[in-house]
């Protein structure tokens, strides 16, 4: 089930957020587990059991590191066993097939086939379960004892398929207390409703853009950039999107997550870029691998080989291809570039800064959306000319001048303009009734959408 | 007390993990062949007047990802008059067979509309069109042998 569907919207958010608030408050948490496992099973029953494994487990793991931290050992053995089994259930569902293909290609090695589908938040649900038991070894939090407030911990629907990931520390009180109120209640709704339109809206339409251009190989200069564009753009909203719709269903049931994106194509340098992209995900990395790795304060050498460390498996963690360790690569070597060349430089030329980083991140996506490194390549090589193909084309000049207002709006809602407007003038309380029509206008305008549109899934579901 | 039940639960869940993971490699979801699969569908369907889709043209017609799929073989007509159509796909989940089973469903609603009006004998084949969702497969058949090609399919399973 995804969130911008008819049957989440008008069947399943509605009886749960009635059941969550008739039931007495001791029952909440359970209420909420239950309807994120049926949420879970909808879409993939088979893979219920391994996250009731995953959920089990860790609780059991999680408990078992503060005990012997209880009786003076440091619980070491137990952490490294719950990382390794959490990390090898990641690995044999979403990097075996990698493995073994490569294995076969460069040692002959034949493993058996066993063509297992990727089980939908993997990713996200293994990252959460890993930061438990680290923040329980480093005693930022203690063990969980309630079974059922843990497995909400892990499975809880608003963030479980596509995140953000959510680190235990951070929501560890909430998961015992939380606050509701219609306040609250109406800026999780206003937050959903702006992130159903940005995935509907314009990440489907931008989608759309892209897959007309991409259908066949771009011929033309000028075609490239415009279906370059339309992903960089779409994958923004796409993604943002899905986590404001995960920040509002949270506040919605009382809980505050963090924000997961800040305007990342306003930013002035990668570094800044990725401070404000998937924020979550950086922040795990630094929190867990990077500050473990001794982080900056190490040699030049080794805070670069740190670097080069995080952002392969950064990428690695985006998919199990080559197309996506050479994009982290990419990242880590830009950051290394701007850390020790460029920072300074970024830093008093804003507008180049921001042209510079959008035209960086813009290649990067290139390696993203191609199905193979080869095509990348391909794809670069006519984006900068490096082919026979014209600087113009028919195609290129008719999806750049019937999506330019598309392009506008685009730009336009991923600087902080109109939800700056929007809030301020909601916190003064002046145009309440306007601002109340704008937002039912877009949900309508959404829900006429999703009728409309059978095939509209998730770009970071497959993650 | 309290570590001889945290020790029995680690144990039992290790050996959970290790039946997980001999069920990975030993389990019996249903997986066959694909290429034996592919020629068994197509010897029935024929190739005359078709030729094999590639990934851009997947990606045009259905809005799918070749390279997200375990396996797929798309078959379109070389006459534009034509509708003829063969997609044979193996899914890397449960809830990709229902995607693309959308997107077939999709098309077939695309071609039709194309269609509709000035086509009968095109209307009329896709209105027998063959959508088959047999987890992880998806067969979509426009032919006017789809029901043999459906056969062929089921029996290849």
């Amino acid at each position: 089930m995804v969130f911008s569907s008819i049957v989440f919207i008008f069947t399943f958010l509605p009886l749960v957020i009635l059941a969550y608030y008739l039931a007495p408050v001791k029952l909440r948490n359970f209420v909420l587990l239950l309807a994120s496992l049926i949420f879970y099973a909808w879409g993939e029953p088979v893979y219920l059991f391994l996250m009731l494994y995953s959920i089990l487990f860790n609780y059991v793991i999680g408990l078992d590191i503060e005990r012997q931290q209880e009786k003076g050992r440091n619980g070491r053995g137990s952490l490294i066993l719950g990382v390794t089994v959490n990390l090898l259930l990641l690995g044999l569902f979403k990097y075996y097939g990698f493995l073994a293909e490569n294995l076969g290609r460069l040692f002959a090695v034949e493993l058996p086939d066993v063509s297992l589908g990727l089980p939908v938040g993997l990713s996200f649900y293994t990252f959460q379960s890993i930061s438990y038991l680290a923040d329980v070894y480093r005693r930022k939090t203690g063990g969980q004892t309630s079974l059922i407030s843990f497995g909400l911990y892990i499975s809880m629907f608003p963030q479980l398929v596509a995140g953000p990931i959510v680190q235990y520390a951070d929501i560890d009180a909430q998961l015992k207390k939380r606050f509701t109120s219609w306040d609250l209640f109406g800026e999780g709704t206003r937050y959903f409703i702006g992130g159903l339109a940005k995935k509907v809206l314009l990440a489907n339409n931008l989608g759309a853009v892209f897959e007309a251009v991409t259908a066949s190989a771009p011929q033309s200069v000028l075609t490239a950039w415009v279906g370059v564009a339309a992903y960089t753009f779409q994958i923004y909203f796409d993604f943002s999107g899905y986590s404001d719709m995960a920040v509002g269903l949270g506040k919605m049931f009382g809980f505050e997550f963090k924000e997961n994106f800040h305007y990342p194509y306003c930013a002035r340098s990668v570094t800044e870029f990725w401070r404000r992209w998937h924020i979550s995900l950086s922040s795990w990395f630094r929190e867990y691998v990077y500050i473990p790795l001794g982080g900056n304060r190490v040699s030049v050498p080794r805070h670069m080989l740190n670097l080069l460390i995080v952002w392969t498996l950064t990428g690695l963690w985006h998919g199990a291809s080559w197309n996506f360790v050479v994009w982290g690569l990419y990242y880590g070597v830009l950051l290394i570039v701007e850390k020790y060349l460029l920072r300074r430089v970024t830093e008093k030329l804003p507008l180049i800064g921001n042209v510079y980083t959008m035209l960086l991140a813009a290649v990067g996506w290139v390696f993203f959306f191609s199905p193979t490194l080869s095509s990348a390549i391909g794809y670069l090589q006519v984006m900068f000319g490096r082919t026979a193909s014209p600087l113009t084309d028919n195609m290129g000049m008719y999806y750049l001048l019937t999506s330019l207002l598309l392009f506008w709006l685009s730009w336009l809602c991923s600087t902080p303009l109109p939800s700056g407007i929007c809030g301020r003038q909601w916190q003064k309380g002046r145009v309440k009734p306007v601002l109340l029509l704008l937002y039912l206008g877009l949900f309508l305008l959404s829900t006429a959408y999703l009728i409309h549109d059978t095939y509209n899934p998730f770009l970071y579901f497959r993650f | 007390m309290k570590d001889v039940m945290l020790q029995t639960a680690k144990i039992l869940l290790l050996g959970l993990f290790v039946i997980l993971v001999w069920g990975i490699f030993h389990g019996s979801r249903r997986r066959v062949d694909f290429a034996v699969l592919r020629s068994e569908v197509q010897e029935v369907f024929g190739t005359s007047g078709m030729k094999e889709g590639d990934a851009q043209l997947l990606r045009r017609l259905y809005g799918v990802n070749g390279g997200e799929l375990a396996n797929w073989y798309l078959l379109t007509a070389e006459d534009n008059m034509a509708v003829e159509e063969l997609l044979l796909v193996e899914c890397a989940s449960s809830e990709q067979a229902g995607q693309v089973r959308l997107a077939a469903e999709k098309r077939a609603e695309t071609q039709k509309n194309n269609f509709e009006g000035y086509g009968p004998e095109q209307v009329q084949l896709l209105d027998n069109c063959v959508i088959q969702e047999e987890d992880p497969y998806v067969l979509f058949v426009v032919s006017e042998r789809a029901q043999e090609v459906k056969t062929a399919f089921l029996k290849g399973l």
